[in-house]
């Protein structure tokens, strides 16, 4: 992993060019996307498997047995399905709260 | 708010990545969220795991974050109904 701030760090009073200050923002944009993504991939499959050995390894035996992974590959579909699900109704209720509360901020 | 000063840039490229900043966290901030409704409601409407949800979970897991919200917007106004009674005794 690069650092965020140092790798692109140039010496002070170095007189940087639109292109070169153009492309070090668009780096750093990247990194950022990048680490944030993989933030959100790192939630997510710990959510997943927190829940998935909630529901399919009730008592943890000697190993997984083939109908407790048949389980754990279901239930990771499931809860990817749901993740989606959940995101769309909380993207367009939080957009519907923005449009009924716009007229009301005047008061 | 992010510390852009030692990157050495230009006042407009500062303002540019300060803005996309401010984006980034309000989206990281939903996302957070999602996570945590994801959870919730899957404690709340998903019983044993098959290849789909049922009629039942998939309308549950749609209500879930309406009335979430529904909640969290009646406590609120709870909260101040109580306050302007204390304040009027």
């Amino acid at each position: 992993m690069t650092s965020l701030f140092g790798a692109s760090r140039t010496p002070t009073g170095t007189p940087s060019n639109p292109a070169e200050t153009a492309a070090r923002v668009e780096n750093l944009k990247n990194s950022i996307r990048n680490e944030l993504a993989l933030q959100n991939a790192q939630e997510l499959m710990s959510k997943v498997t927190e829940k998935c050995y909630a529901k399919c390894v009730p008592k943890p035996g000697s190993d997984l047995s083939s109908s407790e992974q048949k389980c754990l590959a279901q239930c990771m579909d499931r809860y990817l399905e749901a993740f989606d699900m959940i995101n769309r109704t909380y993207v367009a209720r939080l957009k519907k709260e923005r449009v009924d509360s716009q007229p009301s901020d005047s008061l | 708010m992010a510390d852009t000063a030692g990157l050495n840039l230009d006042s407009v490229s500062q303002k540019e990545l300060q803005q996309f900043i401010e984006t980034e966290q309000a989206h990281a901030r939903v996302q957070s969220q999602v996570h945590n409704l994801t959870s919730l409601c899957w404690d709340k409407c998903v019983g044993s795991i098959s290849s789909g949800f049922s009629g039942k979970e998939q309308s549950c897991l749609a209500n879930c974050v309406d009335r979430f919200f529904d909640t969290s917007s009646f406590l609120v106004r709870k909260v101040e109904e109580k306050r302007a009674f204390a304040g009027a005794s």
